[in-house]
């Protein structure tokens, strides 16, 4: 049983991860909470779904999907998100314009495609490999992989690339980046592409393994805030160890309380971590306003 | 010997590992105006923060009049009589000057939830508060600018409303955070001249400021902080006359 | 005919949510997206004392306001400790605890299942039977709120309110103390909801956890922001804006999914719009801008 939870709170907390991360990414460099990412996620995984209805192949629907989800993510932040910044809109504005994206989105996805549930999984659910005590299906072994390979290429590209030091430099210190010429601008368009597209790597991969439906958008959404929350806002580590920190609360959770508080469990660490640590586990200090 | 009015033994508050406020002790009189100056970092706004309860101390004791000051709660010292101004000049700039001093009108019954909702006083409470706020503005000169947004006002006029909010408190002792840095020598000296008339009507100030001059012409007393700790204090002429100061800090 | 009470008979429900929202976020400066917990817990109070110890609707909105205030100091708690943005997740984390509770309580609430078979509400004898007499009791009720509200924020108890919203810390070094008062609104504005959902429940006579989500607190907190947070008229206007315009869909003849989707857009948008070119809202009043 133990074997089991642990390998299916590896593999939820891969997915969260993901999620986290690209919500974490944009708010560090654009400092609002970005509601909408939970909505760009399910349309990464509709994309796939409409792509592959109209005949193409997995191979080619999947990536076309994430390059379609970054472009989302991007107008989201050339429609909206961009011309209130320049109007001075404060994260409280951009918060609710974020939570009227979400909305919008989420219903034109219910909309376009119903409520029932979609799969683009191809044969039959199969039963999976054994391995050390619990069993893990081949598509369950990508997700942990792809997730941690895109985290370590993440971390990377922060640290050695130039766009990544950058994306640091905005996220630090606005002010400082464009005296030093950066264009804060074109950076965080980048950052919202990137952020829509590790979104929709996220949800593709879930969507191979267990479907989809229009909620799916919500739910990661949750669960990616918390794990940005408990990871700390900001900090790539931070999200991949929040992300697990959700995942494996979640699963574990279930070993002494019954499957339907689960999800409360997530939200109870999500109030504990903003009333004790609001920073998480590796982020930077969030107090009140200073006098 | 009277006892201090506002008293500080060996405080000390340490941030991320600086040490902001290290063995600070001071006493101040009742009636006296008192400058503390020092370069920027020296943790004179940290100090400020401590006395009115902002920031707990690490270690050390504060109070007011003999009573214990530290441990208690902001706004509960703002109304045992200390009221302050802020360095970035803290006001309600989306409502009107008498709003803004009305607000700062101590003890007021209208602020608690039942009597705002039922109690006939109120208005009669709020007649006399608008009353006084009006003597209030009549003393600082901004009488004029009753009505006006306070985001209207000049830089120097916020200034005066501040100072005017602070005395609203009916408060005895007031801690003004550069109450003339950034505005005009004629403003400041309006100010200065303000300061003098409230420490002849019996209140006791202590003021944060970089202008020498100001801190000549207005304060009785100094206390120089430098990076934590008071390095000097006395009689105004005294401590700005000492060698080291004036190599430190006038040159 | 009916379905004009129907309309009008939810724009006095809404009235009471978007009064007490505006309270709380309006005129304290506390966004929050959990108001539909209070709501939720209304209308649970009154459907569940009702069949279980057939109290009255009356009785049943006491012991609402007072489990609705308890929740309302755990919400504000956080406010006391944490900025801004971080408070509006954790309300987003208060509302989903409680709708889980609603949800997966089901020995207490019946979980998804929902409370069918909620008595007509009743007062001094006389039966709320049918919908004109339950449009003047809720008439009655919005009538209400928005005045307590009105005299509350118009008082010096609102000035200290709005010095809030606008600078704590300065509110604060004026000798207000800061955190009772943001106790005090959730108390009082989650009591206010809590009411509404008491209505509601007697009003619908079915109620199950799908209509306290989150979705429904981004529904009202966007009643309030379109309308004019801040204003009290404001949000009225918005939340009859929000409940009569998507209800012309209905004419249309769109099947009733499709009819959800396009009323849910259509006030998605209208939040996204007006945050790009009316950020005040409708009837202005509290700039949102920083």
């Amino acid at each position: 049983m133990l074997p089991q939870l642990l390998v299916n709170g590896l593999i939820a907390g891969s997915v969260y991860a993901l999620v986290a991360l690209g919500f974490g990414l944009i708010y560090s460099t654009t400092r609002f909470f970005h509601f909408a990412h939970g909505a760009v996620y399910a349309a990464g995984a509709y994309l796939t779904y409409a792509c592959w209805l109209s005949g193409l192949s997995l191979y080619a629907a999947i990536p076309l999907a994430i390059i379609g989800t970054a472009i989302l993510g991007a107008l989201l932040d050339i429609g909206v998100y961009r011309p209130l910044r320049q109007k001075g809109a404060s994260s409280l504005i951009l918060l609710l314009a974020s939570l009227g994206l979400f909305t919008v989105i989420q219903n034109l996805i219910s909309l376009v495609f119903g409520d029932d549930t979609k799969t683009i999984r191809g044969g039959a659910v199969t039963e999976g490999l054994p391995i050390f005590g619990a069993r893990i299906t081949p598509i369950q072994i990508a997700i942990i992989i792809v997730s941690a390979l895109l985290i370590l290429l993440c971390w990377v590209l922060m640290k050695k690339t130039k766009i990544g030091k950058a994306m640091r430099a905005v996220a630090n210190d606005p002010e400082l980046a464009r005296v030093i010429g950066i264009e804060s601008d074109r950076v965080i368009l980048f950052t919202f592409a990137l952020g829509s597209a590790l979104a929709a790597v996220a949800a593709i991969l879930i969507s191979l393994d267990t479907d989809m439906t229009p909620m799916m958008g919500f739910y990661a959404l949750l669960m990616g805030v918390v794990a940005v929350i408990a990871g700390g806002v900001g900090s790539i580590p931070g999200a991949a160890l929040g992300g697990l920190l959700v995942g494996m609360a979640q699963h574990l959770g279930v070993w002494k309380i019954p499957t339907q508080w689960q999800d409360t469990i997530v939200f109870v660490i999500l109030i504990f971590f903003l009333l004790f640590r609001p920073q998480g586990f590796l982020g930077k200090a969030v107090k009140k306003a200073a006098v | 010997m009277a006892t201090p009015v506002l008293e500080g033994k060996r405080l000390r508050k340490v941030f991320d590992g600086v040490v902001a406020v290290d063995e600070v002790s001071f006493s101040i009189e009742a009636r006296t105006i008192t400058a503390i100056i020092g370069p920027n970092g020296a943790g004179k706004t940290t100090l400020f923060n401590l006395i009115t309860g902002f920031i707990s101390p690490d270690e050390g004791a504060i109070s007011l009049k003999g009573s214990a000051l530290n441990g208690t709660a902001s706004h509960r010292i703002s109304r045992m009589g200390v009221g302050r101004t802020f360095q970035d000049l803290r006001l309600l700039r989306q409502v009107s000057v008498v709003e803004n001093l009305l607000l700062a009108c101590p003890n007021q019954k209208g602020e608690s939830f039942l009597p705002a909702l039922v109690s006939r006083e109120v208005r009669a409470e709020e007649a006399s508060n608008i009353l006084a706020v009006r003597g209030q503005l009549d003393f600082v000169g901004l009488s004029t600018m009753a009505g006006e947004l306070a985001g209207n006002l000049s830089y120097g006029q916020q200034k005066l409303l501040s100072l005017a909010c602070c005395l609203a408190m009916k408060g005895e002792v007031l801690l003004l955070d550069e109450p003339v840095s950034g505005v005009n020598p004629e403003m400041a000296q309006r100010i200065l001249k303000l300061l003098g008339q409230l420490k002849e009507q019996g209140k006791t100030i202590v003021f944060i400021e970089h202008d020498i001059e100001a801190v000549r012409k207005a304060a009785g007393h100094v206390i120089v902080m430098d990076q934590g700790k008071v390095i000097s204090s006395g009689l105004t002429e005294a401590v700005l006359s000492k060698k080291e100061i004036v190599e430190a800090y006038l040159t | 005919m009916d379905y004009l009470l129907h309309i009008l008979i939810l724009i006095a429900i809404y009235t009471i949510l978007v009064v007490s929202l505006d309270l709380i976020a309006g005129y304290t400066g506390l966004l929050s997206i959990a108001h539909a917990a209070f709501y939720g817990i209304g209308a649970y109070a009154t459907a569940l004392l009702s069949l279980h110890f057939q109290t009255n609707f009356l009785i049943n909105m006491i012991f609402g306001a007072v489990g609705a205030g308890v929740l309302g100091v755990i919400v504000a708690f956080p406010s006391l400790r944490i900025h801004d943005d971080y408070f509006v997740i954790a309300t987003f984390g208060f509302q989903m605890i409680v709708y889980s509770v609603l949800n997966n309580w089901v020995d207490l609430t019946r979980g998804p299942l929902g409370i069918p078979g909620i008595p007509v509400a009743s007062l001094f004898g006389f039966d709320i039977d049918n919908h004109w007499k339950f449009l003047i009791l809720a008439v009655l009720f919005a009538g209400l709120s928005y005045l307590f509200v009105r005299k509350l924020v118009n008082s010096p108890y609102g000035r200290v309110l709005k010095a809030i919203r606008e600078d704590e810390v300065f509110a604060q070094s004026l000798g207000k103390n800061v955190n009772a008062y943001k106790i005090q609104v959730f108390v009082i504005g989650g009591a206010l909801a809590s009411i509404a959902g008491n209505l509601y429940a007697h009003y619908v006579t079915f109620i199950d956890p799908t209509s306290f989500t989150i979705l429904e607190s981004i529904l009202v907190i966007s009643m309030v922001i379109i309308g004019g947070a801040g204003s009290l008229k404001g949000p009225v206007v918005g939340a009859a804006v929000l409940v009569v315009l998507p209800e012309a869909l209905r004419f249309v003849g769109l099947p009733s999914s499709v009819a959800a989707n396009l009323r849910q857009i259509f006030y998605g948008s209208l939040l996204v719009l007006m945050m790009l070119y009316r950020p005040q809202g409708l009837m202005g009043a509290y700039d949102l801008r920083r």
